[in-house]
């Protein structure tokens, strides 16, 4: 269904803004939703856990992580590698802040990662306040650089993250501890699954890919400012949503992340097209979340 | 009769009155009846929005829409005080809110979505109408209600008046009603509560009283602003928690979240006074409220 909605917003782009269905267009439209489709793959992992599991830390976190790069790097290419795996590391002990919170303090997933959201908002004031660094050039060859068939960087970025994260859910036993805490916390306690551990692990995962999407999306935008991930919050939890991925947890897949986010993306572009200003865009992507969560998500009635 | 329990907000109570001392011996002018009064009175939007966030909550949901509700009321409010009449503004905006909040409950409760999802999209919802109707900030509060609140006696008044209607309805059938929804939903359902009712109701109380916080936001600033309200949106769950209210529902109260409101609004006052620097100001704010959430889920959990 969504990969013909899909199809459906294309015709709609290609008969609102005539010649818009070439190779670069389309190379374009990619690349924006591969920004999305990797801030995405830590709120499918959380939601996959099931339990209301919802990561509202995502932008911030992303913030955060290209902040880091940002001001380390100050444009040098030999300390790229070395400032992205410091983020990297501060992304998923954020994410353990996340779980921890969860799991051992016991708040709501929301509450939680909105919280932890603030606060890393209070650190990128703090520490990013103070503009003082570049993008290193490194990382703009790798993500808006053309890499072989005329296609950017981000897109094999993106394929090989996909594929990484394929392999984590439907070939290792985290992917089957997380599908089984998704869908019963209880059975799988009972199965020995250690609850704690992969709860935790999971949120750590959704910082450490926040911050590595928040790295990409400086590479892609190439301009640092300090609220450069947090619309991407509301839009990676819609893709997630949008690709059948239930909020129940237990039921989904990356795959269908990434159509999610090809549909925001699409949808974007046409709400631009057609000339819809801020308050349009915002309430569609409210009605469409509600309208898929109509179709997917209902609870049970009480008769 | 067994000796009665101590009542669930008394480690609010306790925890209020302790930083209240607390700031008073930091900043001794702090405590005197004139800045006490600004105080309340610079507390009441937050107060009024974590009261509407406990009627939800005790129902067993939550709401996520509230602090956009709050922005949608506040710009409809302005607009018309600009264009039309006071009366005529703060009639639409309370009805406003009564709608946005029968929006919110008629997706919870009958569409039965989830209540996190549901309100989290129609917040967006009410974000961008917010901006549709106000696109940046402006507009003037006229100045017969902008000296509402001047008199130091006056911010007690909405307090009291929130407690005592509180203290009213909670014994009435529909406050009994509420607990029994939010306690056990299947069980309430099975005795005769007629639940989607009370949730559809405790979703539009809270749209009214965001609507009330609203009000009260713009005897405070006397200016329109179409993103005043979500950031106050965490704040709202923050007081609740920290009252003594069970985010799974069914217990708790008014009372504790009035508490947990006054307390955000202290420890934002004495972080103030403290002299943080202002890039650390946010910083510190997240790490106090982040620091209360935690212990309280933590020790309310372990004592219930």
């Amino acid at each position: 269904m969504i990969l013909f909605l899909c199809a459906l917003l294309l015709v709609i782009q290609g008969l609102a803004q005539p010649g818009f269905l070439t190779l670069s267009q389309v190379a374009n439209l990619m690349k924006i939703a591969a920004v999305l489709g990797i801030l995405a793959i830590g709120q499918t992992l959380v939601i996959l856990s099931g339990n209301e599991g919802v990561d509202l830390s995502v932008g911030a976190v992303a913030t955060f992580g290209a902040v880091l790069v940002y001001n380390l790097t100050r444009g040098q290419d030999d300390r790229f590698l070395l400032a992205l795996a410091l983020s990297l590391a501060v992304g998923f002990i954020l994410g353990c802040l996340n779980g921890g919170l969860v799991v051992y303090s016991r708040l709501p997933p929301l509450v939680a990662t909105l919280g932890v959201g603030t606060l890393v908002q209070g650190l990128i004031v703090w520490l990013g306040g103070r503009e003082r660094g570049a993008v290193p050039p490194l990382l703009v060859e790798a993500v808006s650089g053309t890499w072989a068939f005329g296609l950017p960087g981000i897109l094999f970025i993106w394929a090989v993250l996909a594929l990484g994260v394929a392999l984590l859910l439907h070939r290792t036993y985290y992917g089957k501890a997380l599908y089984a805490l998704g869908s019963n916390r209880r059975a799988a306690f009972l199965s020995g699954v250690r609850l704690e551990r992969y709860l935790v692990l999971t949120y750590a995962l959704s910082g450490f890919f926040s911050a590595l999407g928040g790295v990409v999306l400086l590479g892609h935008v190439q301009l640092m400012h300090l609220t450069l991930g947090q619309a991407y919050t509301l839009p990676t939890v819609v893709a997630v949503v949008a690709g059948g991925t239930l909020l129940t947890g237990g039921v989904g897949s990356y795959w269908g992340t990434m159509a999610g986010a090809l549909l925001i993306t699409l949808l974007q572009s046409v709400l631009l097209t057609l000339r819809i200003e801020e308050f349009g865009r915002q309430v569609a992507f409210g009605l469409i979340l509600l309208g898929f969560l109509a179709v997917y998500g209902r609870e049970k009635g009480f008769r | 009769m067994v000796k009665r329990a101590l009542p669930y907000y008394a480690p609010a109570l306790l925890l209020t009155v302790l930083v209240l001392f607390l700031s008073g011996g930091l900043a001794p002018g702090l405590l005197d009846p004139f800045n006490l009064s600004r105080l309340l009175a610079s507390a009441l939007p937050m107060v009024f929005l974590a009261a509407g966030q406990t009627l939800v909550v005790l129902s067993g949901g939550i709401d996520l829409s509230l602090g956009s509700l709050l922005t949608f009321t506040l710009v409809v409010m302005v607009v018309l005080f600009d264009g039309v009449a006071v009366g005529v503004g703060l009639l639409a905006g309370l009805v406003a809110g009564l709608i946005g909040g029968a929006i919110n409950g008629v997706a919870v409760a009958y569409l039965r979505l989830q209540p996190l999802v549901a309100t989290f999209a129609t917040g967006f919802l009410f974000g961008g109408l917010a901006l549709w109707v106000l696109p940046r900030p402006g507009g003037t509060v006229p100045p017969g209600l902008r000296e509402l609140l001047d008199p130091p006696w006056a911010p007690l008044i909405p307090y009291l008046l929130l407690l005592g209607v509180w203290v009213y309805l909670r014994r009435r059938p529909w406050g009994v009603l509420l607990y029994a929804t939010g306690g056990q939903a299947g069980a309430a359902y099975a005795n005769g509560v007629p639940v989607a009712r009370v949730r559809v109701l405790s979703y539009m109380g809270a749209g009214l009283l965001a609507a009330f916080g609203a009000l009260f936001l713009l005897v405070e600033t006397g200016t329109g602003d179409p993103l005043v309200g979500q950031p106050m949106l965490l704040g709202s769950i923050t007081a609740v928690v920290l009252g003594g209210t069970r985010l799974s529902g069914g217990t708790g109260g008014l009372e504790g979240s009035i508490l947990g409101a006054l307390l955000l609004v202290l420890f934002r006052n004495l972080v103030f006074f403290l002299g943080v620097p202002s890039d650390l100001q946010v910083l510190a704010e997240g790490l106090v409220v982040l620091l209360a959430l935690a212990t309280s889920g933590y020790v309310l959990r372990r004592g219930a």
